[in-house]
């Protein structure tokens, strides 16, 4: 039977493969834009929640450094630099660069000592930065 | 028989001279798009994952703004009464400071950065536990009268939400007084406990 098929001499008619290619073309194009997009969103993805991830160590450094009565705003200064009036630095990791910003407010509560800790994690090319915020007791 | 019909008519359909390029081109279709179908909802799911994830570290510090802050507004209270100097004529007395005199309490606090709002948190005294600072006048030492804390223990729930999820935080203090120094000496979290919603 499948040598029957194979030896068929008639084949496809001039119309049948043109519409076949003009399915296909379509769809093949459709496919390939689904494809690239995913690819794009599933890379975005994946920054985004590396930066959540940086943010979180980041926030787990200055708690440390809390707990050790180290005054967070002499960590702000040897972890980040000043620049243009926020405190800013740049993180390397698996050949995509992240900018981080550290927020560290004192929040001026009369006879209560709390700092308010905001870190901004943004990819390099991304649109929404990731922002963990806390609060803490010094 | 049936089989045998059915097979002699699929062996004719095989042997038709007319092509099947248009069912082979819908089969494709078919199948690139079941393909496709299948990587969006792995994308859609995957999305929905980092989402929930982000929503729940967010919130989850927002809750340990709340539980900080409550252990700072109990420990200003605390140190507020360890200043005060009672004499032989306060010996024995009591008196309570209600939780709703405490800084923020029960209060939404908002948390933003340059106008954007990150979330907001709020704490509290957990249902059935000591709601108030209670304190009684002791001599400690000859001639020194201090209030001291009836209870060293609070239960404080703080809530931290975004306009997505909100996280819930349960933490036991105990608050250690050195009262001849009259200051806080630790402060010490007992029990912790997380809920998500």
């Amino acid at each position: 039977m499948a040598v029957k098929l194979f030896n068929n001499e008639k084949g496809f008619s001039l119309i049948e493969v043109i519409v076949a290619m003009v399915l296909i073309g379509i769809i093949s194009a459709a496919f390939t834009s689904v494809v690239f997009t995913g690819s794009k969103a599933s890379t975005s993805h994946k920054l985004e929640l590396e930066s959540l991830m940086i943010a979180q160590d980041l926030m787990e450094e200055m708690r440390i450094q809390r707990d050790q009565d180290i005054d967070l705003l002499d960590w702000r200064a040897t972890r980040f630099a000043l620049d243009a009036g926020t405190w800013k630095s740049s993180i390397t990791k698996d050949g995509y660069t992240y900018e981080v910003t550290a927020h560290v407010n004192d929040l001026g509560l009369p006879s209560i000592d709390l700092i308010e800790v905001v870190i901004e994690v943004m990819y390099e090319g991304g649109v929404n930065p990731v922002y963990l915020a806390t609060r803490v007791r010094v | 028989m049936v089989l045998l019909n059915l097979l002699k008519c699929s062996s004719d359909s095989f042997n038709n001279r007319n092509g099947f390029a248009m069912p082979l081109a819908i089969f494709i279709i078919l199948f690139v798009t079941l393909i496709a179908g299948v990587m969006m909802n792995a994308l859609n799911n995957e999305f929905k994952t980092r989402a929930a994830t982000e929503n729940m570290i967010i919130t989850k510090y927002l809750a340990e703004a709340g539980i900080e802050h409550g252990i700072a507004a109990i420990s200003s209270k605390i140190e507020e009464q360890l200043a005060i100097p009672y004499s032989e004529l306060d010996y024995l007395t009591t008196h309570d400071l209600p939780f709703n005199t405490l800084d923020a309490y029960t209060q939404l606090q908002t948390v933003d950065v340059s106008g954007e709002q990150i979330g907001q948190y709020q704490y509290k005294a957990k249902a059935g536990t000591p709601e108030q600072l209670s304190f009684t006048i002791i001599e400690i030492e000859q001639e020194l009268y201090k209030a001291v804390l009836n209870n060293n223990y609070y239960t404080i729930v703080a809530e931290g939400k975004n306009s997505e999820k909100t996280f819930r935080l349960e933490a036991e203090v105990e608050y250690h007084v050195n009262y001849t120094s009259g200051q806080i000496e630790q402060v010490r979290i007992n029990k912790w406990a997380e809920f998500y919603d």
